[in-house]
């Protein structure tokens, strides 16, 4: 190599300073969200970092936030509905990835590569499979059964996680060895014990799995909901940060968004192995 | 078949139809079953008003229209009708007569204890004349009264409501003036002549209501049929074919969708690999320092929850003092082309992630000194790049950049949360026409829009019909996915 130590020092050090700039600046979008968040004047636009100085910082939008009535109610339906979806999830998803694994039944295959499809080919099918359902929902109110309930949200949301999940747990039971469970059966176990002392003792990961997803899914998502307006913290807050409120208030909707984001940004850190793990299962499948 | 044997008796059917059941049934009810419903509503004329109508409602119409046709055909109750159209003749002159002598009395300022006590008799003469009149308008126009039980009105509900609101005028004036004989200083003259003058317009209004009625009864019995038959055709759902694919295929908004999201595809796909591929290329560079922590900081966009991200994009981008809108100088509100690029630039931001990280993953593979010398030797990067990197990250970047195709092919929350796909503008497609509609409204965006937004809303055979074209752009983009992924393979 003709380069000698010292100059490749100062290469390093200037391509690190290039290389932090850009991530800074990819990074910039929640930096300006957290600055405008907690702005002294909440009514104006962050424009510069002046602003920031000329107005001061408080964390008088976060106050505002908490103790906002209708903040507070739409934060329990969505705990609410996350738990729900998350319950779910796990025990109608799991015993199935098991199956789908383990057992060996007619259409077993079609049903997978179905799965595959729906699950790959991105989200436009959920979104029409929701118009649909709505569709569906204001028909059988016309003979007095009105589902657009906020309980009926975590079996919707649950339902589209099926074909991805189904394939993460499917993939997770393929690399266990068989033998560890085969032994249960010979004894001929029902359906509860099999469930209960066979597949969730030996699916530590894919519960963890199964879980993070469920629950960040149930939490991020605002748009079925509003499509079959019921309030959960999403829907409220992108009807708020969509009209005149978010505009007359940035600050205030900021601050909101960055408490509602937090439980699934604290939940991705957490996740980081597992969801590389589930990339990398879905990706194989 | 030893172990075949061994794997049905360990691993029985049923005990696995079991486990798979509850959420085939979860998936098929929430997900399959609603599509295959949506078929059949494609057929239909379905919208907000007959997909779920008042089945009572829809009675209620057939009996009116039967009701109406009565009265029409019958001799009995035409003559009827007449009788009570002479009538109210007479009684509207009295009225009429009495009204315009008080009017001209109080013109001519006289004082208001002084009014001829006659005038005022004939006033509440002819008021009280008509008290009646509402309820028998109403006895011999009454469906009920014929056996048909319906709430809507045969005649006009507006002249009826006229009726009453004269009444009360009327009877108002009466008892001011009654009043005024012993109180003449509490009653003021400017009072009764807006009184006056207001019941002197209703009146001539039902006049001529009545009057027309009278005259072109049989034409107003047809046309009051036909509008009940309207009424009640708007809350029946039909079967209409495939009526919703040709107004489909007619639509330059359809068209105008169809080409946006085929153009969001060309631009934000080569945007979003090129930005991921050479973010990955850069981090996995020996020459930056602590590039682990960097790289996982570049995962921003990712654990950001879509809803953050987008409040941020839009304030960011916010025409009205938007800090990046101002400095890039771009205005999503009115410029429909600057919003197709935020719409990129977002798209690229949020997907980058993806790219990166599979492109990072294959990039394990290649030897550090190879990437490392491809920095170094400045002259040849470019060369390096293709010829030794790209080919090793190639197999995987194809897999990634199928994917993130569907996802810009299925673009939806982007246009809707950051300025509804707007702006709204005239849409001109040749040959098809003109319409008007948000002008980056993507494919999935215009069913969504048919199905919920405000004053076009509930459309819903035509959404469906929509919706099923794009399964169908959707299942042939999944088919050329596996037709590549399957040569790649092979």
């Amino acid at each position: 190599m003709s380069m000698n130590g010292a100059s490749q020092t100062i290469l390093k050090i200037i391509v690190t300073i290039i290389g932090v700039i850009i991530a800074a600046s990819l990074a910039y979008p929640l930096g300006f969200i957290i600055a405008q968040s907690i702005i002294g004047r909440g009514n104006i636009i962050l424009t510069s970092l002046g602003k920031l100085a000329e107005y001061g910082v408080s964390l008088d939008s976060y106050i505002r936030v908490i103790s906002d009535r209708v903040f507070q109610t739409c934060l329990l339906n969505t705990l609410i509905v996350a738990v729900i979806t998350t319950i779910i999830a796990i025990f109608i998803i799991i015993p199935a990835g098991y199956a789908f694994s383990r057992f060996d039944f007619l259409g077993k295959n079609t049903l997978l590569y179905y799965y595959l499809i729906v699950s790959q080919a991105g989200g436009g099918l959920g979104i029409i499979a929701v118009l649909a359902l709505y569709i569906f929902f204001y028909r059988m109110t016309a003979y007095g059964l009105n589902l657009m309930q906020i309980y009926i949200l975590p079996f919707v949301y649950a339902s589209g996680m099926v074909p991805f999940q189904t394939w993460l747990v499917k993939s997770y039971f393929d690399q266990l060895p068989r033998s560890l469970d085969e032994a249960a059966f010979i004894d001929g176990a029902n359906w509860f014990e099999i469930i209960f002392r066979v597949i969730f003792p030996a699916s530590r990961a894919a519960f963890i799995i199964v879980l993070l997803f469920g629950f960040m899914g149930a939490w991020g998502e605002f748009f079925i909901a509003g499509i079959f307006n019921l309030q959960t913290l999403g829907w409220y807050l992108y009807v708020q940060l969509t009209g005149q409120a978010g505009l007359q208030d940035p600050s205030l909707y900021a601050a909101a968004s960055i408490l509602y984001a937090t439980p699934i940004i604290i939940l991705f850190i957490v996740s980081q192995k597992y969801i590389g793990e589930a990339y990398r299962l879905g990706l194989k499948g | 078949m030893a172990s075949k044997n061994k794997l049905k008796i360990l691993f029985p059917t049923h005990i696995a139809l079991l486990l798979v059941l509850p959420s085939l049934i979860l998936y098929v009810f929430f997900n399959t079953w609603p599509m295959v419903f949506s078929i059949g509503v494609a057929l239909t004329n379905a919208n907000r008003y007959n997909v779920s109508p008042d089945p009572a409602k829809i009675k209620g119409y057939e009996e009116a229209i039967a009701c109406a046709s009565l009265l029409k055909e019958m001799p009995e109750y035409r003559e009827k009708a007449s009788v009570l159209f002479d009538r109210l003749k007479i009684y509207f002159f009295n009225l009429s007569h009495a009204l315009y002598r008080l009017n001209e009395l109080i013109n001519q300022s006289i004082d208001i204890s002084k009014i001829p006590r006659d005038v005022i008799d004939e006033l509440s003469y002819s008021t009280s004349q008509l008290y009646g009149l509402p309820g028998e308008v109403k006895k011999v126009f009454n469906c009920t009264e014929l056996n048909y039980t319906t709430k809507e009105e045969i005649i006009p509900v507006v002249l009826l409501d006229k009726l009453d609101s004269l009444l009360s005028i009327s009877g108002t004036i009466k008892d001011r003036l009654q009043y005024a004989q012993l109180f003449p200083e509490e009653v003021s003259i400017s009072e009764l002549r807006n009184l006056t003058s207001k019941a002197i317009a209703i009146l001539s209004e039902i006049e001529s209501g009545f009057s027309k009625l009278a005259v072109g009864y049989d034409e107003y019995m047809s046309e009051t049929i036909e509008r009940f038959r309207r009424e009640k055709e708007r809350l029946e759902l039909r079967f209409i074919g495939i009526e919703n694919f040709a107004k489909l295929f007619n639509d330059a908004r359809f068209y105008n969708a169809l080409y946006k999201t085929l153009l969001f595809v060309a631009t934000s796909v080569p945007l979003k690999v090129a930005l991921g591929v050479s973010l990955a290329v850069f981090y996995s560079s020996n020459l930056i320092l602590g590039r682990k922590a960097i790289r996982a900081f570049l995962l921003v966009p990712w654990a950001m929850p879509f809803l953050l991200s987008a409040l941020s994009w839009r304030i960011m981008f916010n025409p009205a003092g938007g800090p990046v809108a101002k400095i890039l100088g771009l205005n999503m509100s009115t410029n429909e082309w600057h919003a197709f690029l935020v719409y990129n630039l977002f798209e690229a931001w949020l997907a980058y992630p993806f790219i990166m990280t599979v492109t990072q993953g294959a990039l394990r593979g290649v030897p550090k000194d190879v990437i490392e010398a491809s920095y170094i030797d400045g002259a040849s990067i470019f060369y390096r790049f293709r010829r030794i990197i790209l080919p090793l990250v190639s197999k995987p970047l194809m897999v990634a950049t199928i994917l993130t195709t569907g996802a810009s092919l299925q673009v939806f929350l982007i246009p809707i949360v950051l300025n509804g796909a707007g702006p709204t503008g005239a849409i001109c497609i040749p040959f098809i026409g003109c319409t008007s509609g948000p002008l980056n409204e993507m494919l999935l965006i215009l069913g969504y829009n048919k199905v919920t937004s405000g004053t076009e809303g509930g459309e819903y055979g035509y959404a469906a019909a929509i919706y099923l074209v794009i399964v169908l752009i959707i299942l042939a983009y999944v088919a050329v996915w596996f037709k590549i992924s399957r040569r790649s393979r092979g």
